[in-house]
């Protein structure tokens, strides 16, 4: 148990501030302090001799040679580096790539792109069947037919919204789902990048 | 050639460069990954991998030292396979005690201090596998490996009063245990 600086409840260095001190990486007030108190404790000096030996021991193992050599093929080569350059055109590719389709997407669901052009209305539903038209003339009680199974006759656009409410509408969620593409390249990019160093 | 020439003709694809580093470096990649696993064969696969991700993520390695960078993508791959099931767990390294020339012998050396030395290893080696890997971590790299605490910090991305903890914390279940191996120990080392 420590109370500060190293010195344990008892009064005594402890093994981590002994240790640096066998390696010379004790410094400044803590190594004086553990100097000082070496000068009066026997039990201290009995631990910092022991830890010497200890070291001793360890540093006095031979190295053992490689049993052969770990060269790497002639045929291998590096993997290419992903340069700064390259990861930032990369990541504008696909930024570019996803506000384009945003853009499409958004033009599309708009009918910014599409026929009549940007007041044209949107064709959301059909007309009602128009009534039946018979011959002119008499009527032909077999031909006709039911209301319910006659063919319809051309639908009729309904205008049930404006171009530049619907626009605006799909707008943001697009806008804001680039957004977030672009920053996912970024973050895949950039995990790419700092992966290994 | 100096180690940054080797680097630049390595990163552009120049393998018989990186090879160069390889010899230079092959003998304490090799002892880091035996001393954390403690299997010549295993330890010996780990190396070569190390290498070869080495060699293949050059590209990340911008600047600063080189040996740490190699020595921590070996620490991962020897951690990674501790960590995997397939780690056989009592291993020895009888090997280390069995091959004559199996170990380093500088020539100012006498051979007895040499097989001392060997003896000391097998010891060193069973003290070493009770330890938690963080602490035997330390110990390899900064005993076994003489790296300096600022060294170690680098390969472990740690802070040097981790390494510090780790290190005395370490030498303190070390010195436990060859106290009570002490007729296994080299007279020299008792």
């Amino acid at each position: 148990m420590k109370l500060f600086f190293g010195i344990r409840t008892e009064g005594h260095m402890s093994h981590e501030h002994l240790s640096a001190y066998v390696d010379g990486e004790l410094r400044g007030a803590d190594l004086r302090r553990l100097e000082k108190h070496l000068l009066a404790c026997e039990r201290c000096v009995d631990d910092l001799e022991g830890l010497r030996e200890t070291v001793y021991a360890l540093r006095a193992v031979p190295l053992v040679p490689a049993p052969r050599t770990f060269s790497v093929p002639r045929a291998m080569v590096p993997d290419r580096a992903w340069r700064p350059a390259t990861a930032w055109g990369i990541q504008a590719v696909g930024v570019a790539a996803v506000v384009a389709l945003a853009v499409v997407v958004t033009g599309a669901l708009t009918g910014s792109f599409g026929v009549g052009g940007p007041q044209a209305p949107v064709q959301v539903g059909m007309a009602e069947p128009a009534p039946l038209i018979s011959s002119v003339g008499q009527p032909d009680p077999e031909a006709a037919v039911p209301v319910g199974e006659q063919s319809l006759p051309p639908a009729e656009a309904i205008v049930t919204d404006v171009p530049g409410d619907r626009s605006f509408a799909w707008a943001l969620p697009s806008l804001g789902l680039a957004a977030v593409a672009g920053i996912l390249v970024t973050i895949v990019v950039r995990c790419r990048q700092s992966a290994l160093r | 050639m100096d180690e940054d020439t080797l680097l630049r003709a390595s990163k552009s694809g120049d393998a018989d460069a990186f090879n160069v580093l390889v010899q230079q470096y092959q003998t304490p990649i090799y002892n880091l990954t035996l001393r954390m696993v403690g299997d010549a064969a295993a330890a010996e696969d780990l190396a070569q991998d190390a290498f070869i991700s080495a060699y293949r993520n050059l590209h990340r390695f911008a600047a600063g030292n080189f040996r740490a960078w190699l020595f921590r993508i070996a620490a991962n791959a020897a951690r990674d396979y501790l960590r995997s099931p397939r780690v056989r767990r009592n291993v020895s390294l009888d090997v280390l005690a069995e091959s004559p020339d199996f170990s380093l012998q500088s020539s100012s050396e006498s051979p007895e201090g040499y097989a001392l030395r060997r003896e000391l290893g097998g010891v060193i080696q069973d003290a070493l596998k009770s330890l938690p890997q963080d602490q035997r971590l330390a110990l390899v790299l900064v005993d076994l490996q003489g790296l300096s605490y600022e060294e170690a910090a680098q390969v472990l991305k740690t802070p040097v009063g981790t390494i510090k903890s780790r290190l005395s914390r370490g030498r303190e279940a070390m010195r436990g245990f060859l106290a009570g191996q002490r007729e296994l120990l080299p007279s020299q080392f008792r």
